[in-house]
């Protein structure tokens, strides 16, 4: 007994401290990625968000406030505002056609679940540049769309779809889609389904625990759901880019444009500083408001 | 026919994938009883209790409950409340909100559900603890709420699947009471699922058992530990060495002669209508607490002896458990209770006399304590 004692500090000692290094070693390659390709270029981008544009699109390493001054510029307002607005929609849609998808996928789907998750995450696999190129087919003057409209003689001129709000619209939810829905089915997946029997066993029908029960307890899924849809979607550029026109001008198109066609890289720096400065905040309290929602 | 029960089972049946839970299950269930239904898992008492309640619905049968039938309504359409083995209180409401959660459902008016709830906290001696919340709750409270919970919308039967499970033996000994005592102030109807035999004694007014999808056995707890009518209910509730027996001869006066284990002649008391015939092979149950061990044989003439090898005794505590080898010839080992072993420190009293594991002791049986039992099936 006593020998154990004696023994037992060094032992955990020994143990904690491999433990210890072991979990270090197993964090090392993801860290040293992490910290080579995403800190390093947002670092970069900071201290470039301070300099100023030399002549030809270089960068003339003099310290200066001018582009977040520009930045703020109530010129670019409405631009954020109508990324906003997009993020916001395409969040919205997901959400209302995703948790009853997710619902559908968890409740009643018994053998062919990981086929239909499978089938949902395609878009993940597919290249966004596919994507487009094919929304732009159905899309187009002599799209899908228009073509068959014609044929059955509903309309005489082809609709103009592509480059509207529209097919921005439908471009990003279809891309950012099983970013919402994954989420969604992940907390209904782990909800104990007792609560659901509870609640019907009390009286309460298919709506009453919807409303009551069911939502309310995967609302984790719900805000990580929306937050992955959100976020990248206010800095997409690529939709915009190609199925969209002048009137869907995007945050996403304004930074890429410092950087490719204005040849100003500090100005981009410094709208991206700060699109990743709101972003942060916004999942800084989306945080909290999670925190207190589960401290059941 | 259906009216003059609350509850009526007929003849359901129910598989999982081919898997056959529930064979041809009949029960009744009469106002303010307290009905238990007892067996090992796996024999279909839950599913019995999830079909009562509209969780499952049974592939044939019928459900009738006040005299209509039920089979296929939903669980919100039936006024059968359910006490969940792990309570499934709402995690994102308070004590509060759960209990007036059915309240709530029939938009009651708010100084009604108020009332409601503090007359449903303060029968299970939980009130003001309204506004906590349920993770700051103990299991025993979680326990209460639950009940709570599911009492206060004046259900016309509740149903308990196994509701004490998680909580530790003295706080379910002192629940079981409350429980007993909770159903007979309300004069509610309670079904009460679990595969505790104890608990089922402690509380029920009849109890049901269940092995392999069937009814083994129905009838109030006295009866059926003391009748049991199959030799899985004479071991299921309370132990009982179950040993082969021969039925020689049926003697009048409700006795009949018995070849025990091919080797021993015995007279027992017999029902009766038998379930064999003479010269047929039947089981007998002996309760461990009827044997009682001696240093040699007995005297007494109406008392049948057997000698025994010693092979181990377990220390129980109160009591402890003998296990002996009968004569020769027996492959079965036999289980007595010794209660009052070891009280002076060595094992003088209860009769093992210093006998040591790999000694011999004698066995002694009054015929009055053997239950002659059918033939075990097969099955």
């Amino acid at each position: 007994m006593s020998m154990l004692k004696k023994i037992d500090p060094a032992l955990s000692w020994l143990i904690g401290g491999r433990r210890q290094t072991a979990s270090q070693l197993l964090l090392l390659p993801a860290s040293a990625w992490l910290a080579c390709f995403m800190l390093a270029p947002i670092a970069l981008l900071f201290v470039v968000s301070f300099a100023q544009r030399g002549d030809y699109g270089a960068i003339s390493w003099t310290f200066t406030l001018k582009n977040y001054a520009r930045s703020i510029d109530p010129r670019y307002f409405p631009v954020l505002m109508r990324s906003a607005l997009y993020a916001s929609t395409t969040t919205a849609v997901c959400l209302a056609l995703g948790y009853p998808l997710a619902y559908f996928i968890s409740f009643y789907v018994d053998k062919h679940k990981n086929l239909l998750l499978l089938l949902l995450m395609l878009p993940l696999w597919t290249s966004c540049t596919v994507e487009i190129y094919a929304w732009i087919i159905i899309l187009g003057r002599e799209g899908l769309i228009n073509s068959l409209l014609t044929q059955i003689g509903l309309i005489d001129e082809p609709l103009r779809l592509l480059n509207r709000p529209f097919a921005v619209l439908i471009g990003l939810i279809h891309t950012y889609f099983p970013f919402m829905v994954l989420p969604l089915y992940s907390s209904l997946e782990k909800l104990p389904k007792a609560y659901i029997e509870a609640s019907k066993d009390l009286g309460g029908g298919p709506w009453a625990t919807l409303w009551r029960v069911t939502f309310p307890l995967t609302l984790p899924g719900v805000f990580a759901g929306c937050m992955l849809t959100f976020i990248p979607c206010m800095g997409d550029f690529l939709m915009a880019e190609f199925l969209g026109g002048p009137s869907t001008y995007l945050v996403g198109n304004l930074i890429q444009n410092q950087f490719l066609t204005a040849q100003d890289w500090p100005f981009g720096s410094s709208l991206s500083v700060l699109l990743i400065a709101v972003m942060m905040a916004g999942l800084y309290l989306q945080q909290t408001l999670e925190k207190k929602h589960a401290s059941w | 026919m259906t009216g003059s029960y609350l509850l009526e089972l007929k003849n359901i049946h129910k598989s999982f994938d081919s898997h056959r839970v529930l064979n041809d299950v009949s029960l009744q269930i009469r106002e303010g009883e307290f009905l238990t239904l007892l067996g090992p898992s796996g024999c279909g008492k839950t599913t019995t209790l999830r079909i009562i309640g509209g969780f499952e619905q049974p592939d044939s049968g019928e459900v009738y409950l006040n005299g209509a039938r039920v089979t296929h309504l939903p669980p919100y359409r039936r006024n059968v409340h359910t006490v969940f083995q792990h309570y499934a209180l709402f995690p994102h409401y308070n004590v509060f909100e759960n209990v007036a959660f059915s309240m709530r459902l029939k938009t009651l008016p708010p100084q009604t559900i108020e009332k409601e709830v503090k007359d449903a906290l303060s029968l299970v001696a939980l009130s003001g603890f309204e506004k906590r919340k349920v993770s700051q709750l103990s299991g025993g409270q979680q326990q209460r709420i639950a009940l709570a919970r599911s009492l206060v919308g004046k259900p016309s039967l509740l149903l308990l699947d196994e509701p004490l499970g998680a909580l530790d033996l003295k706080l379910r000994e002192s629940m079981q009471l409350e429980l007993k005592k909770i159903q007979q102030k309300l004069k509610m109807t309670f079904v009460y699922v679990t595969h505790d035999q104890q608990e089922a004694l402690t509380m029920s007014d009849r109890i049901v058992v269940f092995n392999h999808g069937r009814i083994e056995q129905c009838g109030p707890a006295r009866e059926i530990y003391e009748k049991p009518a199959s030799s899985f209910v004479a071991d299921f509730l309370g132990n009982a060495n179950i040993l082969a027996a021969t039925l020689l001869e049926i003697l009048p006066g409700s006795r009949a002669e018995i070849l025990l284990e091919g080797e021993i002649k015995l007279k027992v008391p017999c029902a009766e209508a038998l379930p064999v015939a003479a010269g047929q092979r039947l089981c007998v149950a002996i309760r461990p607490e009827k044997i009682q061990l001696h240093s040699g044989p007995s005297q007494d003439a109406s008392k049948v002896s057997l000698p025994c090898v010693l092979n181990d005794v377990v220390y129980l505590g109160s009591s402890a458990r003998v296990l002996l080898s009968p004569f020769s010839g027996c492959a079965k080992t036999i289980q007595a209770t010794v209660v009052k072993y070891g009280r002076s420190g060595a094992d003088s009293a209860g009769g093992l006399n210093g006998t040591a594991p790999g000694g011999t002791i004698w066995a002694q049986l009054d015929g009055d304590d053997i239950l002659l039992l059918p033939p075990e099936s097969d099955s």
